[in-house]
């Protein structure tokens, strides 16, 4: 099938995910690529853990209302209101809930390295990247390309994805080591 | 860490001084109510400074190029703004209004003119600098060596706090 029905039969059958991911960010000024890698896991609507192992740790914990970042080197946890800070990230698509076509336009983006590819474009001007390409094989996300508006291109590749994994809860929620500073509502 | 009185400037361990150079690493920045942390790429020249501040997805939430004419920030969603003001534009993208022409020497734990090294570690490197009305703790340095770099600092001016970790860094001169 192609990649919008195939993105759409991920978003609604995928209710939850876990596994591990590879992240490229390369720049147009033609800087050094950086490599980055860790796991992630999400549960719709809204909950998410994206963890950092590689170069450093470093954790994005959401469960659907607030978002902890946590920086272990820094010992700092910034909190956010989730709000619209899901609805402009990437993991809008991996964590989101009936919201991919009220955030996103999806186009057909044809196939290559044997995956379909769709192409999404953020419907809100001020979304911090200009679109996000997403390669699909079974049913199933294997890489994302996102380009912000400065050049910047991330590559995720997902080397690992289960779907409906049943996650514990507990993950979706972040406790601040002892001694971190935490900043934020 | 006990305050000794300020040692005499001959037992701080000399240190060179790149007048350009390439940072990389992270910053988190809090006036006490707001707060950013991201990844910072800098680059430093005695004409340019490039700060770049980036999500953990390496989206580029914001850079700023100063040069002394002024400023130009482009923010994450595209829009780019030109102000004759640079420390302010820095205060916008960093969240603190960090002295610009002060952190060049903070990174390289040097007291600049009117700073003053208010105590040293036992390899006679800076451990706490004042200047501009800033406290600046080497939390950490990157290696043994009389003339390692910090690898973490840990800046305080009242209820303003800037935490960098220095990842990478390539002097250019």
């Amino acid at each position: 099938a192609n990649g919008v029905v195939q993105l759409r039969e991920f978003v609604d059958t995928a209710r939850s995910a876990q596994g591990e991911f590879e992240q490229t960010v390369s720049s147009a000024s033609g800087r050094r690529a950086q490599q980055a890698s860790g796991s992630f896991v999400f549960l719709r609507p809204g909950k998410f853990r994206w963890s950092y192992d590689k170069p450093y740790p470093q954790l994005l914990v959401s469960d659907g209302e607030k978002l902890w970042s946590w920086d272990r080197d820094l010992n700092q946890v910034t909190v956010k209101r989730l709000g619209d800070a899901l609805g402009s990230t990437p993991a809008a698509i991996l964590a989101g809930s009936g919201t991919l076509d009220r955030d996103f336009n999806l186009a057909e983006a044809g196939s290559g390295e044997g995956l379909e590819w769709v192409l999404a474009t953020p419907k809100h001007a001020e979304s911090s990247f200009q679109s996000i390409r997403m390669g699909l094989a079974g049913g199933l996300l294997k890489r994302m390309e996102l380009q912000d508006n400065f050049g910047q291109t991330t590559m995720i590749v997902f080397t690992s994805l289960v779907p409906n994994a049943h996650p514990d809860p507990a993950l979706f929620h972040f406790v601040p080591p002892a001694g971190a500073d935490v900043i934020g509502d | 860490c006990a305050i000794q009185p300020a040692p005499p400037a001959a037992t701080v361990a000399p240190r060179p001084i790149a007048s350009a150079f390439e940072l990389e690493g992270r910053i988190s920045a809090t006036d006490g109510e707001r707060a950013a942390n991201g990844g910072l790429q800098w680059f430093h020249s005695p004409a340019v400074d490039e700060w770049t501040v980036l999500s953990p997805l390496g989206q580029i939430v914001g850079q700023l190029v100063t040069t002394a004419k002024g400023a130009r920030l482009r923010t994450s969603d595209g829009r780019v703004e030109h102000s004759d003001d640079a420390a302010a534009m820095l205060h916008r993208l960093l969240g603190v209004a960090a002295p610009l022409d002060g952190l060049a020497y903070w990174v390289q734990a040097t007291a600049r003119r009117g700073a003053r090294v208010l105590d040293i570690d036992e390899r006679g490197r800076p451990a706490r600098i004042t200047d501009a009305g800033w406290t600046i703790d080497y939390v950490e340095y990157a290696g043994a060596a009389v003339d390692a770099l910090p690898r973490r600092i840990d800046a305080h001016w009242g209820d303003a706090r800037i935490r960098l970790i220095i990842d990478q860094w390539t002097p250019l001169n």
